[in-house]
């Protein structure tokens, strides 16, 4: 089976004038296709800037990153940002959800910047409708999120990630800002999704959380330290 | 997907009702000010047509006036330069059918039976009615025995009519009005010219020429002479013989100015349309100023909306919007917002010149929505160009990370 992620001594380093940090020091790893994957290490090891280089919202400095077969480094702007919106979809720790939006709002964005016309509104609405069924909040289609509690707010955002139907979900400590009983359960959600094939990479501080995956990657330092299936 | 993302960018801003208002505020005040410029600006040059039409200044009337400089200036109504036999000399050239020497004293006071009024007293010759096309309502118009005499008789106008006798105007014909000291009988009352803006063509009385030398004046020196001519055709050829002719009269040397001004409907219409030029050319800096203010409320007020939406641009950024999309759609909402606000602009500017009809006087014309809405698109692109580059610009990670970095 083809990866569908695959990075080859992946480098990145910040430049501010002088000074130099080096974040991610040759990164090497793949992702098969329904993978469940999370990544754990100390607070500064690079676990973000990695999951954002996935999520080509950054360049590497070095080495290779190919998403579904494709090199990611050549690509300009525009492709790129293609890239994320058909092929990724992201789940942020403080959720991101837009305050002025309305949960359906919030769900459709995404379509926003895809291919194809608007004469397929009724049945993007009904899609962002299923999907807010499936993450458990029917009820709440037009609720803002200032009207949501957290869990359910992180429920929009995962919602809204599988929107344009992505190859994979990148979560950036999906559980950071959830209390124990909200974390469980976003987390199964997440699995539910993994189970019916959907790639998902996480990163996430909580061993709980990090426990729950089928593999899991170590960073330390900006390279990998252990990549091993878990129990 | 461009659609998509206009439609966005409406939605969004409405979403932000404060930052679109702050944008908007400038263009509309901006667009408002001169909506009423125009209106009132295009009324008045109407306006001034239009009275000095009513003066009788057809194409084919001339105004001499007594002393020089500038065309149409007020100036004291003691000048001894034009003479009752100047006027009769005019009469000499061919071209000219008549001559209508007057004096003149603004708003003075008259009584009748206890009333009061102030009006403005006009000496003429019986020429003046024809050639300033007067006609007689009621009574009988002046005639050279009335200027023989030095006859203490007048002719009233509408309002003057009106205001001493305001049950019935036909009891005025033979009464003795009081002008000043003097007692005056009421020989006619002269048809309505009617009312040309401010200035009303009914508020007068006209007396003989020589009764106004005697009692009011005390000189023989008049004060303008109307003269009409046998055709408008050749107006500024009359206009140079008859100054050549005046300046001879006068024994003035080449060295000395024209104690007299040789006022024509050319030269009215000079008037006006410099007047209108440089209205427009008020108008242009005025737009250019506003033009200035406004785009800066625009890039500044914006630049603080795109700091605040950060967030929601590194949101967007991750969900598949290119930096074009992010630019576009910040462009777009600058252009729309201050078209949007040059329309209010307009809208408001429009309504308050039409309540201040009846008080100045405004034309209304599609002029300013043309205006509006090259100027909205103007500085809407001009001035959100930059605010829309830096939106795009934003690092989505940083964004999306916050306060972490
Ligand atoms: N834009 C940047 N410029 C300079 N340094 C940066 C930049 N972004 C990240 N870094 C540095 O890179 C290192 C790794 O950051 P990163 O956010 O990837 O760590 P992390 O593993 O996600 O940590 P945490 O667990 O706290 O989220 C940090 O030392 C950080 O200071
Ligand atoms: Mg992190």
């Amino acid at each position: 089976m083809m990866p569908v992620i695959s990075l080859n001594q992946v480098e990145k380093r910040y430049v501010s004038g002088s000074v130099i940090t080096e974040v991610l020091k040759g990164v090497t790893f793949s992702v098969l296709p329904g993978e469940l994957v999370s990544i754990m290490g100390p607070s500064g090891a690079g676990k973000s800037t990695l999951l954002y280089i996935l999520g080509c919202l950054a360049y590497p400095s070095a080495g290779q990153y190919k998403l579904d077969g494709v090199d990611v480094g050549t690509l300009p702007d525009v492709a790129l940002s293609r890239l994320r919106n058909e092929k990724l979809g992201f789940v942020f720790q403080s959720f991101h959800l837009i305050p002025q939006y309305t949960a359906l709002e919030n769900v459709l964005l995404p379509t926003v910047y895809s291919k194809g016309s608007r004469k397929e509104k009724k049945q993007l609405t009904d899609r962002a409708k299923e999907l807010l069924d499936l993450v458990g909040l029917s009820e709440r289609y037009h609720y803002l999120p200032g009207e949501l509690s957290g869990g359910q707010r992180q429920r929009v955002a995962i919602a809204r990630a599988l929107m344009n139907n992505p190859e994979v979900i990148l979560a950036d400590e999906p559980t950071g800002n959830l209390d124990s009983r909200q974390s469980v359960e976003i987390v199964a959600l997440l699995r539910e999704l993994n189970e019916r094939g959907r790639t998902i990479i996480l990163v996430t501080h909580d061993p709980e959380v990090g426990r729950q995956a089928r593999r899991l990657i170590t960073i330390r330092d900006g390279v990998i330290q252990s990549d091993e299936p878990c129990s | 997907m461009f659609l998509k993302i206009l439609k966005l960018s409406l939605r969004d801003s409405l979403k932000h009702p404060l930052f679109t208002i702050l944008m908007m505020i400038g263009v509309v005040v901006s667009i408002f000010s001169m909506t009423t410029i125009v209106a009132i600006g295009d009324g008045t040059k109407m306006e001034i047509v239009k009275v000095l039409q009513g003066f009788g200044f057809g194409g084919d009337v001339m105004m001499v006036a007594a002393g020089g400089g500038r065309l149409f200036r007020h100036r004291p109504s003691n000048v001894k330069t034009l003479t009752l036999a100047d006027a009769e000399a005019l009469r000499q050239f061919p071209f000219v059918v008549d001559v209508a020497p007057r004096q003149g004293i603004r708003r003075y006071p008259i009584h009748y039976m206890g009333r009061s009024f102030k009006t403005r007293i006009l000496g003429v010759t019986p020429s003046y009615l024809k050639v300033g096309k007067y006609a007689i309502d009621m009574g009988q118009a002046l005639n050279q025995r009335d200027l023989r005499d030095h006859l203490k008789v007048c002719l009233l106008g509408k309002t003057v009519a009106k205001e001493l006798f305001p049950k019935d105007m036909a009891a005025a014909l033979g009464q003795f009005i009081q002008i000043g000291k003097f007692f005056f009988r009421v020989k006619g009352i002269l048809a309505e010219k009617g009312q040309l803006g401010r200035f009303d063509m009914d508020d007068r009385i006209l007396i003989p020429l020589t009764t106004c030398s005697t009692l009011f004046i005390r000189d023989t020196y008049i004060h303008a002479i109307s003269v009409k001519l046998t055709d408008a055709k050749n107006i500024a050829t009359y206009q140079k013989l008859v100054k050549a002719f005046l300046r001879k009269r006068h024994h003035l040397l080449p060295t000395q100015p024209d104690d007299f001004r040789v006022v024509t409907s050319l030269d009215v219409v000079r008037i006006v349309n410099q007047s209108s030029r440089e209205l427009t050319r008020l108008l242009v800096r005025i737009m250019i100023i506003s033009l200035l203010v406004s785009g800066i409320i625009i890039t500044n007020v914006m630049l603080a909306a795109i700091s605040e939406r950060r967030v929601e641009i590194g949101i967007k950024r991750a969900l598949g919007a290119s930096r074009r999309a992010i630019l576009i759609q910040f462009l777009f909402e600058a252009i729309w917002l201050s078209l949007l606000g040059s329309l209010i602009g307009v809208g408001a500017g429009v309504l308050v010149a039409y309540f201040l009809r009846n008080m100045i006087p405004v034309s209304l014309s599609l002029h300013p929505l043309y205006l509006a809405v090259g100027f909205g698109f103007l500085v809407g692109t001009v001035s959100g160009a930059f605010p829309a580059y830096r939106a795009g610009q934003v690092d989505p990670i940083r964004a999306i990370l916050g306060g972490r970095r």
